[in-house]
């Protein structure tokens, strides 16, 4: 047993997994009602969970979806494949779990649970490169991963960026100390993982000024680096050239995306009001103020209240502050003061109207027009940063302890410490008493580091620091737990009890331009009825020109089922309107069950249809309208038109015919096949290469 | 004097000048009326009752007997504390 706990804490022990794993057990521990299914997703969480689910799903039949017909009547996936970065070659471990029979919501919540161990993996060979020592890195891994960060992943989304984001920096700090090819590589494949997805911009601040910051604090370093890149960079030249054309071809879907943005189709109306920019995901000034960190009480619960904790609330380990108040007589260096200043630096921006400096940057630079939810930069860097701050500053401490002849008057300072914190948590309302516990803890932490041999104090501060980060931590989660099943047992309380009968108008998020109107205009019940129904066939067209009073019309139609379908004056010409005084005065509502049309497939891209009809007809398919849609009639090509407003239309010859819907191009479809395809190439060339050199965190 | 000088230089030697910086910055880089108004407005936003039960009540005091009034009170507590010397809100809340 001796020798086993030896071998674990001995400095140079390279059993590193168990200091990575328990503590990630405990952490599963804490949140097991959402790993279990208990409790689900909330806010963005759920609509992430979606598309990822949909996508992934998709992806394992084979179909690459770039339309997603269940989104607002239909609309362009390719919004949501941004946001999830569809390229992220781990998005497989959904789609193998899913393989081997796994429950699609099992299999998210597995990825969810791998995806942030690898941010807390990452950030522990940061802060072990940084720190030089495994007991603080150890301690800036458990401190990350039993903040609320780890509730934000069943919150939100930034987890998805957050990966590439950490990783990238632990390549970057690897390939500064030694410039080799995995560094490189995993450079560049984290950069690719974040440009494509349509919120890039968080890490291109993030990496202005820390490199800014870097070059004013580590002037001779910086330029070492440089130097050393440049010749990394001329010594293999067709591995950077690859490299290179690699992160070109991973700007594409995000270029792509950008340029739909701007054709109108569609529109975010919550996010886009106020913008000055014609892209409609660019967001108003004031939309901005409302994501940044001061817009919520992010901050109300951080020293008291815990038994209310709610979702979003920030929390960390009492330690860090403990620490924190500590480490104030601990030796202050040049680390310190670069990671400071990048989070001063960040939250100048965050904090956009109660300083100048967020205005002046949306003014001008273009990319700040696109980030609304700018309190991210809280979770992306500061509060990693703060956290490494931290344990910097630790470790300057117990570096001052070791090296002084006074350890008593230590010990006293760090009692009085304690006492100070205690007194100051005895102050504010609803501590719990896990906190007072993690107090405790430390304490007989600090007595043991002054009373025992170094090697054992080293072995004890393992086991404690875990110890009091854990149980403050579970009993913390617990009370989330607790307020969400509470409100989810209102949610259901307030179903039985009938509330919110009324039917109201969809809130629109993310929709094709043309059903916003169809939403903000038709009464609800109406346009609902109306969606009922798959397929309309209509014996008359009509043209509609830009009235107002036009869409009274369609109201009715729609409410009486007028043998009528319209289409926009602009977009077509006579001879694709019809008159036909005999026809019936009911357009034909179920053409399936009256043997008119049958599906032949269907997938989120494509309709396969057959027509039996006895006259030439008028086909409105009630799933949205998008120029990227193409007809093909007995495999010939045919117009689309955008029919009733927002639905597609097109004209049936009479007679036996096979009709074909397909959206965007097959080179579209062979572009994202072949991206998704590259980008796992190069994470499975990766590995090899990190296996290869057998070597994943080097000392400082 | 020598001494004093000391002390500064070991002070800012430490790991507590970080705590002096944050300070200085947040004195010369943050406009804190903007700050203060704008977690004025977050707070009253957050403790916005419904205000139903008390415009039923006010029609008739019979209908609704269980009315919460610590909602409103919170409410307008935070209204006075926020605006003491506004002439309307005190007139509106019969302060004066």
């Amino acid at each position: 047993m001796k020798a086993l706990i030896d071998k674990i804490f001995n400095p140079s022990s390279r059993v590193e997994f168990f200091f990575l794993a328990i503590p990630f057990v405990l952490w599963v521990y804490c949140f097991l009602n959402f790993f279990t299914g208990h409790l689900s997703f909330q806010a963005d969480a759920i609509s992430y969970a979606d598309h990822i689910g949909f996508y992934t799903d998709n992806l394992s039949k084979g179909v690459f979806p770039l339309w997603d017909p269940t989104w607002y009547n239909g609309a362009p996936n390719d919004f949501f494949l941004r946001r999830i970065g569809d390229v992220n070659p781990l998005l497989f471990l959904i789609v193998s779990l899913k393989w081997i029979g796994v429950s699609s919501a099992t299999a998210y919540i597995i990825f969810l649970g791998v995806y942030y161990f690898l941010a807390g993996w990452a950030f522990y060979l940061i802060a072990r490169f940084l720190l030089a020592d495994r007991f603080y890195a150890f301690m800036a891994y458990i401190l990350f991963l039993f903040s609320s960060w780890g509730s934000e992943i069943f919150y939100n989304y930034i987890i998805i960026i957050f990966v590439p984001i950490i990783w990238f920096f632990y390549f970057l700090l690897s390939f500064s100390r030694e410039p080799k090819k995995s560094s490189f590589l995993g450079m560049c494949l984290c950069v690719g993982l974040v440009v494509t997805t349509y919120i890039p911009f968080f890490f291109a601040i993030i990496v202005t000024i820390f490199t800014f910051l870097f070059g004013l604090f580590y002037g001779r370093e910086f330029i070492a680096f440089l130097k050393h890149g440049l010749g990394f960079l001329g010594k293999n030249r067709i591995f950077a050239a690859l490299c290179i054309i690699f992160l070109l071809a991973s700007c594409v879907p995000a270029l792509m995306f950008y340029k739909e943005s701007k054709s109108g189709e569609f529109v975010l109306p919550n996010r886009h009001s106020g913008a000055d920019t014609s892209s409609a995901v660019a967001v108003g000034l004031e939309n901005v103020s409302s994501g940044d960190i001061i817009s919520h009480g992010y901050f109300d619960r951080i020293f008291d209240d815990h038994a209310h904790i709610d979702m979003g609330d920030i929390y960390i380990p009492y330690i860090f502050f403990l620490i924190l108040l500590a480490a104030a007589v601990g030796r202050v260096n040049k680390l310190i003061f670069f990671l400071l200043f990048n989070i001063l630096a960040l939250s100048l921006i965050t904090i956009t109207s109660a300083a100048g400096v967020h205005r002046f940057l949306y003014e001008h630079i273009i990319f700040f027009k696109f980030i609304r939810n700018i309190y991210y930069f809280f979770w992306l860097a500061m509060l990693p940063m703060v956290i490494l701050l931290s344990m910097t500053a630790f470790k300057s401490l117990l570096t001052a302890i070791d090296n002084s002849s006074k350890k008593t008057v230590w010990l006293i300072y760090i009692m009085a410490c304690h006492l100070i914190f205690a007194v100051f948590l005895f102050r504010h309302q609803g501590v719990l008493m896990g906190a007072w516990a993690a107090i405790f803890i430390s304490l007989i932490y600090f007595l043991i580091y002054f009373i025992c041999e170094k090697k054992s104090s080293y072995a004890a501060g393992f086991f404690l620091l875990l110890l009091a980060v854990f149980i403050q931590s579970v009993q913390v989660y617990h009370s989330l737990d607790n307020k969400l099943f509470q409100a989810e047992r209102d949610a259901v309380h307030a179903q039985q009890m009938g509330q919110n009968p009324k039917k109201e108008r969809l809130s629109l998020y993310y929709v094709s331009s043309w059903f916003a109107i169809l939403v903000n205009y038709i009464d609800p019940k109406v346009l609902d009825d109306y969606r009922q129904h798959q397929f309309i066939l209509y014996d008359n067209v009509a043209p509609y020109g830009d009235n107002p009073e036009f869409l009274k019309a369609l109201q009715a139609s729609m409410a009486s089922n007028i043998n009528i379908a319209f289409l926009p004056r602009s977009e077509s010409a006579p001879q694709d309107w019809k008159s036909d005084q005999e026809a019936a005065s009911q357009a034909e509502l179920d053409p399936v069950s009256a043997g008119e049309l049958s599906i032949v497939r269907r997938d989120a891209n494509t309709w396969v249809l057959k027509a039996h009809l006895p006259n030439s007809r008028f086909l409105v398919i009630n799933d949205n309208y998008n120029s990227g849609w193409h007809a093909f009639i007995n495999g010939h090509p045919c117009r689309l038109f955008r029919a009733n407003v927002s639905f597609k239309g097109l004209w049936v010859p009479s007679g036996e015919s096979s009709i074909v819907l397909r959206f965007a191009s097959p080179q579209r479809y062979l572009l994202h096949f072949a991206l998704t395809a590259f980008f796992a190439g190069i994470f499975l060339y990766l590995l090899m290469l990190l296996r290869k050199e057998k070597r994943l965190g080097p000392y400082a | 004097m020598h001494k004093i000088i000391n002390i500064i230089k070991w002070l800012l030697s430490r790991v507590a000048v970080i705590y002096i910086v944050v300070f200085i910055f947040c004195l010369t880089c943050i406009d804190f009326k903007m700050l203060d108004m704008r977690i004025k407005i977050r707070h009253l936003n957050d403790s916005i009752p419904d205000f139903a039960d008390m415009i039923l009540f006010s029609k008739d005091q019979n209908m609704k007997k269980e009315v919460d009034w610590k909602r409103y009170e919170n409410y307008f507590e935070l209204i006075v504390r926020y605006m003491p010397d506004d002439l309307i809100t005190r007139q509106l809340l019969g302060v004066c």
